[in-house]
């Protein structure tokens, strides 16, 4: 498949070597990695990469994806940051899928064309994950890859490749280093002649779709066609050149939904759902990309198709997918047929019984898409009993978001008081002076200034307010110790006129997504303390918020003297409040943990302080590493 | 309607204690009372309030709700607990709820914020022929 050289020259001496170089075969294709951790010549160094080069071998092969995650957690590899290439030429299809971080370099001669591939934000372990994306790029045969670290000199390639790519691997390796190699600093280059294998016709054809129809046979509801899996795995025996990947490993996962049913379905490697409408199409796309990474161009194509799809009539349209595979399947037209043949190729689609089956080469996030899975489309029945729930959870966030803008009002009113109280006083004090002595200019100018910078401090509490609810302002990441100072801002009155102490302490991190979300859950947070302060008439109230960066998290303490172990387990429930009538909605709580669940993709749970502590309540809220609109 | 208060002096000589933890509002509104004929003396608090009282003789009490140290819901519990049965006034942005809960603590009257000078003087001169 393909013929991979490297050569790794120390700075010193290879103890201290930070620069290496491996190629592993996978069941899914040609791995190869090079990689340079930053530093040369300390022991410290040399340990790392060999420590990060016997993960790569050792470990099992899922993704890129997987295996960078599993890189991060390398111990050294977040204190010292690792600029990598991480490569996948497809056992399938005639593609490279790689990720790039750092100061790496990395080309491909397409068709003899140097085509320098994609940097991103680095290095491995220092830059946020967030920033590390995933690309592929076609592969023609004989086309060379060729990747090398800082340790030779950047344009050393574009200046040799005219006169030198005739050179197989080995050779072409060792041209490269004595054409550029830095003298201060370790230096390694490895060459990949891509020979070709994968094609788009096998693309067609699903190596383990035998094996997961079998299984999903056993399981209550199935959802891919038994027809079509016939179909396909004759067809594969026919058109592959290359040996079929073996199943990825299934897993049955019993879920027991709200219903009190058992649900036993679906394998470990697929996903995903039908979609019923156009509003629907949206939603399910958007959660689609949680757990398949491609291209914009490639996203753009699929969404367009599905929606296209949906617009002329095809209401069921099944999308399923493996780690590096995404098919859709829906009824036929031609229509949609020849769109689609111009949109992913003319061997992307096949027609199966009655079915057009659209198989689209992308790679997919199975952690998360096992976590979605058991959260939201476990089958016909559960999406059904998904869009029941969706209904609902609309409703309970237009009331809880009635009953935020009611706790708002309250809050102005508290925030605007003292002013427009002294700007009253104001008014009637001139006119006394007026009666008693006149006023002359100074005084009109001094109240004249006075007024006025009244006036513009109850307009940015409008102004604070007003956004608070508002999205459209919030960037993709945000500071989150400043949203805890916002909030506390705005609830500053009230914690006031109260007596409550409030502290800050840890060191701040930012998270994604947007932080009016954060806003609302942490103003839910110290409303609910402050209640249960008054309510009990604590003589000292406090509240401690502790950020912690390294698990990105912050939590919420009080000493209100805590709550009953029974009401603890029941708080995040809608509609439970154990407030006075009138005053509580019970949506609160229940709203923060949307939020926190379903926006920032972390939790948020409560206990009792220890018995060591004062009583009060603490609130933990863990963010997960993406966050975005879901909502 | 300041000149009316000026003019007439409708609290001469009333020995009032006000309260309030913002120095402004408060000194204004002393300064209003002053011209009105009244002896002003201030506090920062509920505590400060009580103390004032114990050391002077007073005919009405002005008490801000909401403030540090002791609140002014908390000065009009103590007051009444010693037995003092002169008029108390809140001064309050609470809602109608929350200010029947101040009555039923033991104030007399009470007022809504941004007060208004004319008002004030009508209830004290009220509470004074009550």
């Amino acid at each position: 498949m393909a013929e991979f050289a490297s050569e790794v020259i120390p700075f010193s001496s290879s103890e201290g070597c930070g620069d290496f170089a491996l190629s592993r075969q996978t069941d899914v294709g040609l791995l190869v990695v090079v990689g340079d951790v930053a530093g040369h010549g300390d022991p410290v160094v040399g340990e790392l990469a060999n420590r990060i080069m016997e993960y790569i071998s050792q470990s099992e092969f899922h993704s890129l994806s997987a295996l960078l995650q599993g890189m991060r957690q390398v111990p050294g590899v977040s204190e010292r940051g690792v600029s990598i290439f991480l490569g996948l030429f497809d056992i399938h299809l005639p593609l490279l899928h790689y990720y790039l971080l750092g100061d790496v370099r990395a080309y491909l001669t397409q068709r003899n064309r140097l085509k320098r591939l994609a940097n991103q934000e680095g290095p491995l372990g220092i830059a946020p994950p967030e920033l590390n994306h995933f690309h592929s790029i076609k592969a023609h045969p004989l086309d060379l890859l060729i990747v090398y670290s800082d340790g030779i000199q950047a344009d050393t390639l574009p200046k040799l490749i005219d006169t030198k790519a005739h050179l197989n691997p080995p050779e072409l390796v060792r041209e490269i280093i004595s054409s550029g190699r830095s003298e201060d600093d370790d230096a390694v280059c490895a060459v990949v002649r891509f020979k070709g294998g994968g094609s788009y016709r096998s693309e067609s054809a699903s190596p383990n779709l035998k094996d997961r129809v079998a299984h999903n046979k056993r399981a209550a509801t199935a959802v891919i066609p038994e027809t079509q899996a016939n179909s396909e795995t004759s067809e594969a025996s026919e058109v592959h050149e290359t040996p079929l990947s073996p199943a990825v490993p299934i897993k049955y996962v019993e879920i027991r939904p709200a219903t009190g049913a058992d649900f036993k379905l679906l394998t470990e490697d697929q996903l995903l759902a039908n979609v019923r409408d156009v509003s629907q199409a949206r939603l399910l796309s958007s959660l689609l990309w949680e757990v398949v990474e491609c291209d914009s161009y490639t996203r753009a194509r699929i969404e367009s198709y599905l929606l296209e799809a949906i617009e002329r009539g095809s209401h069921s349209v099944e999308l399923f997918a493996d780690n590096l595979r995404l098919q859709l399947q829906l009824k036929p037209d031609k229509h949609l047929i020849e769109l689609a043949m111009r949109l992913f190729g003319t061997e992307s689609v096949r027609l199966v019984d009655d079915r057009a089956v659209v198989s689209i080469h992308v790679a997919t996030d199975l952690d998360r898409s096992t976590r979605l899975r058991l959260s939201r489309f476990m089958s016909q029945q559960s999406y059904l009993d998904y869009s029941d729930q969706h209904r609902r959870e609309g409703l309970l966030a237009q009331q809880a978001k009635l009953a935020a803008m009611g706790e708002m009002i309250g809050a102005i009113a508290h925030q605007w008081r003292q002013p427009l109280n002294e700007l009253g006083l104001r008014i009637q004090q001139l006119q006394l002076h007026q009666h008693n002595h006149g006023v002359d200019t100074a005084e009109i100018d001094q109240y004249a200034a006075d007024s006025l910078t009244l006036i513009a401090h109850m307009a940015s509490t409008i102004d604070d307010f007003r956004d608070f609810f508002s999205t459209h302002q919030d960037g993709e990441e945000f500071d989150v110790a400043q949203v805890i100072r916002e909030v506390l801002r705005l609830q500053a009155a009230q914690l006031n006129n109260n007596n409550i102490v409030v502290t800050l302490d840890g060191q701040s991190f930012s998270i994604p997504g947007h932080a009016s979300y954060l806003k609302q859950v942490l103003f839910n947070l110290i409303s609910n303390s402050k209640d249960a302060f008054k309510e009990r008439r604590i003589s000292a109230p406090k509240i401690h918020l502790q950020l912690n960066p390294i698990d990105h998290s912050l939590s919420l303490k009080d000493n209100a003297g805590g709550v009953e172990p029974a009401t603890l387990e029941r708080i995040y429930e809608p509609y439970y409040t154990q407030k006075e009538h009138g005053k509580g909605t019970g949506l609160g709580l229940y709203m923060s943990r949307m939020l926190m669940l379903d926006h920032f993709h972390g939790s948020i749970t409560s206990t009792n302080t220890d018995a060591s502590e004062e009583a009060g309540l603490i609130t933990r809220m863990k963010f997960g590493e993406s966050g975005g609109p879901s909502r | 309607m300041t000149s009316d208060i000026q003019e007439e002096r409708p609290l001469n000589g009333l020995n009032l204690v006000c309260a309030d933890d913002e120095p402004i509002a408060l000194t204004i509104l002393a300064e209003i009372l002053t011209a009105a004929g009244a002896i002003v003396r201030t506090a920062k608090n509920g505590a400060q309030a009580i103390e004032l009282i114990h050391k002077h003789p007073t005919d009405a009490v002005l008490l801000d709700i909401q403030m540090p140290v002791m609140d002014g819901l908390t000065a009009i519990q103590i007051l009444r607990g010693e037995g003092f049965d002169k008029q108390i006034i809140a001064v309050t942005a609470a809602s109608k709820h929350e200010a029947q809960a101040i009555l039923d603590s033991g104030a007399d009257e009470y007022i809504s914020k941004p007060v208004l000078a004319a008002d004030l003087v009508a209830i004290i001169q009220q509470g004074r022929t009550a």
